[in-house]
């Protein structure tokens, strides 16, 4: 009985060490599912940018649930696509394949329709009032158990025999995985005190995000490199440890930047001031583990596939190192913070970090994985480098709007001390630009998605049934 | 080559230990505080209605309302009152008005944004800030 039990849980040793492992086939739902709610998010977003521009627009929906919409996708979204290329990439690096099929197919339609489900309360107007974490409570308790088996499955495959337990690309996404369960437990609590509730916010808004999602960006990029390149799997390893006990520790006590004005002590300007000042440091160790001995000819060889995902690659690489290290770091100082902490240069920095290293990175293997295993059409492959294109002039605009527009409001909400809404007046022709630029990103993520979503359609066999 | 992933799981244990013991301590105090049931009130009424879309509160929130750390000092208690109780027009919107409260809601939510008005927050918000958008005009008043 117990031997039987152990033996469904933890699943029997199938030697795969060379050939291609099925089970990497069930990150193919996964990939669609985060395509199609980007392209669902940029359409709903852009409304709501034009409404801040014009207010007195018709609006279907409410600002308020609209935002709580697009905040919801953002964290969702590159977080779904996240688990399918996990799921795409531990078989190989594990050397086995998965364990709990049927759990892994379920979760790929579960995960996608607990986000539908919450996407619609909010239109209903249900709320629970923390930004980023606005799903009621029933839903905490399904998000709760979507990451839960999530990291089962990860967590009982490792724990097969034969597995290399001492894999660092394997301990990254274990890592991650488990540390999303353990910090969204305590958010599904209410707490009286406004100033607890916004430290314990923070551990979803910013260590998921600079730690959890940098462990898997991590170890998912590095097990593509060791896939496609011929980089030294020891030498990589190494440094991929290096910048996993870097990400962690910056990961956490970075945290801190988030504290400076919510009521806790002054510590915590000089603990925040400091550690987001080594978080650039990971940021640069991932580009050096991509720089490092790559070979131009290889290049060359590489299918339309990957040259597509080392084009996101970089692209993430780069807004990792100018959105979320560069940008981040100004505004991390505790000086420069007092001034500008609330406004638009905020909203700048979120953009550029959050889709800019995580969105680009979360697209490209998501499309990067659909389109080597479905066989996408050269023509497919054009019209995805055009979108490519444009999501990144489309970001860039509106980043670079978003931080002029920001940068006056602080100097002349926060220096001068004019009124908010004459600020508000103030800024706006940024704030048209941005929306120039949203429409562009827009235009780009249709494209991305009507692509994909056709080519999804072509293979739904495939998609659907893995055959 | 094993040696190191020891090491660094041992720091990834480690740090978020460091942390949260540092957390905990500059929060103790704050868990301890008696807090007051109509604040509470006040707070989950704050949670349920959104209000964080549009304001921010210790500047996190949306950007495209005023904070309202401070409003209770700079405002006082009967201008919000009578906010609630008439919403006026949201700049710059020509027809939508601000969302208005009932008298209990509206007093519930004073007691709490007067209860944020106390935390002790160190140099935030600059204060020449702060003093001039007293003398500013306001939807409010027109
Ligand atoms: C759709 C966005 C939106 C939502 C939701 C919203 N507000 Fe506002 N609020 C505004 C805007 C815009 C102003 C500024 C109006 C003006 O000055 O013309 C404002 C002004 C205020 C003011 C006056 C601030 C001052 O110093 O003059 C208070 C107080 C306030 N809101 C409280 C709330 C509360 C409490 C809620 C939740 C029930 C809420 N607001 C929800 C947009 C919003
Ligand atoms: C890719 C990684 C990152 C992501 C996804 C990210 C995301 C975000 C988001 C979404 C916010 C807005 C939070 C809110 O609305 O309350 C934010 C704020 C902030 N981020 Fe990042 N960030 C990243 C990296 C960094 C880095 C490396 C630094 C510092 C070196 C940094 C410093 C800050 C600071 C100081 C704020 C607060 C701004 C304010 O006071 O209003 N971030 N970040
Ligand atoms: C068409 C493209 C986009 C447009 C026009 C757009 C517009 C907006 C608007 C209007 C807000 C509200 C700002 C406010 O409070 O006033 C916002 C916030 C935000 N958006 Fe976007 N957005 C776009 C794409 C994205 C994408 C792709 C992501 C991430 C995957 C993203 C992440 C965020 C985040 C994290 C915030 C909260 C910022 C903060 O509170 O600091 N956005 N965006
Ligand atoms: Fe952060």
């Amino acid at each position: 009985m117990f031997r039987w039990l152990i033996r469904k849980i933890f699943g029997r040793r199938q030697d795969n060490p060379e050939g291609q492992f099925k089970t990497r086939a069930l990150a193919y739902p996964f990939c669609t599912f985060a395509i199609l709610f980007f392209g669902f998010q940029v359409i709903v977003v852009t409304m709501g940018a034009v409404e801040l521009i014009w207010p007195n627009m018709p609006a279907p929906v409410p600002f308020r649930s609209g935002r709580m919409v697009h905040l919801n996708l953002s964290v969702f979204w590159p977080l779904i696509a996240a688990m399918g290329s996990v799921f795409y990439f531990f078989p190989k690096e594990a050397k086995t394949e998965l364990n709990h099929l049927t759990t892994v197919r379920m979760l790929s339609y579960l995960f996608p329709l607990v986000l539908a489900a919450i996407l619609t309360s909010f239109v209903f107007g249900l709320t629970e009032g923390r930004e980023y974490l606005e799903a009621i409570r029933p839903f905490d308790w399904a998000v709760t158990f979507v990451l839960l088996l999530f990291s089962f499955v990860l967590t009982t495959t490792y724990l097969k025999k034969g597995v290399p337990k001492f894999r660092a690309t394997l301990l990254g996404m274990l890592a991650g995985s488990w540390s999303l369960v353990l910090l969204y437990l305590p958010n599904m609590l209410f707490y009286a005190h406004p100033s607890v509730d916004e430290a314990v916010k923070f551990w979803i808004v910013h260590i998921w995000e600079e730690m959890s999602m940098e462990l898997f960006v991590a170890s998912v990029i590095a097990a593509f490199l060791l896939s496609v390149t011929s980089k030294h799997r020891k030498a990589t390893e190494t440094i991929l440890l290096l910048e996993l006990s870097f990400i962690s520790v910056t990961g956490f006590f970075a945290t801190s930047h988030h504290y400076y004005w919510i009521g806790t002590p002054s510590s915590w300007l000089w603990i925040g001031g400091i550690f987001s000042t080594l978080q650039v440091l990971p940021s640069l160790l991932l580009i050096y583990v991509n720089v490092k001995d790559f070979k131009k000819e290889e290049i060359n060889s590489l299918s339309s596939a990957e040259k597509m995902a080392f084009g996101f690659i970089f692209a993430s690489l780069f807004y990792h190192a100018m959105g979320a290290g560069m940008l981040g770091w100004i505004l991390a100082l505790p000086f420069a913070n007092r001034y500008v902490h609330g406004t638009y240069l905020t909203s700048s920095h979120a953009h550029f970090a959050l889709f800019g290293a995580f969105g680009f990175f979360a697209l490209g293997f998501a499309v990067y994985i659909l389109t080597k295993e479905l066989n996408a059409s050269p023509k497919d492959y054009f019209r995805l480098w055009i979108s490519y294109i444009l999501l990144n002039l489309g970001l860039m605009i509106m980043g670079v709007a978003l931080a002029i527009a920001g940068t006056l409001q602080g100097y002349l909400w926060r220096v001068l001390g004019n009124d908010f809404m004459h600020t508000q007046e103030l800024i706006l022709p940024y704030l048209i630009i941005r929306v120039g630029g949203g429409v562009i990103f827009t235009g780009g993520g249709v494209i991305l998605a009507w692509t994909i979503a056709k080519l999804a359609w072509r293979n739904k066999r495939k998609i659907l049934f893995l055959s | 080559m094993n040696k190191f992933v020891w090491i660094a799981i041992i720091i990834a244990l480690i740090a978020p230990a460091i942390f949260f013991i540092l957390l905990y301590n500059s929060l103790s105090p704050m868990l301890q505080e008696e807090i007051p049931e109509n604040v509470v009130v006040g707070k989950r009424l704050w949670q349920s209605k959104g209000c964080v879309e549009c304001h921010t509160l210790f500047g996190n929130g949306g950007y495209n309302a005023p904070d309202l750390t401070k409003t209770v000092e700079m405002r006082g208690k009967d201008y919000l009152e009578k906010f609630f109780a008439k919403p006026p027009m949201m700049r710059p919107h020509k027809q939508r008005k601000h969302p208005g409260l009932i008298e209990k809601e509206a007093a519930d939510l004073i007691a709490f944004l007067a209860f944020v008005n106390e935390v002790p927050i160190i140099g935030w918000p600059p204060e020449h800030a702060k003093s001039k958008a007293d003398n500013n005009s306001n939807g409010a008043e027109k």
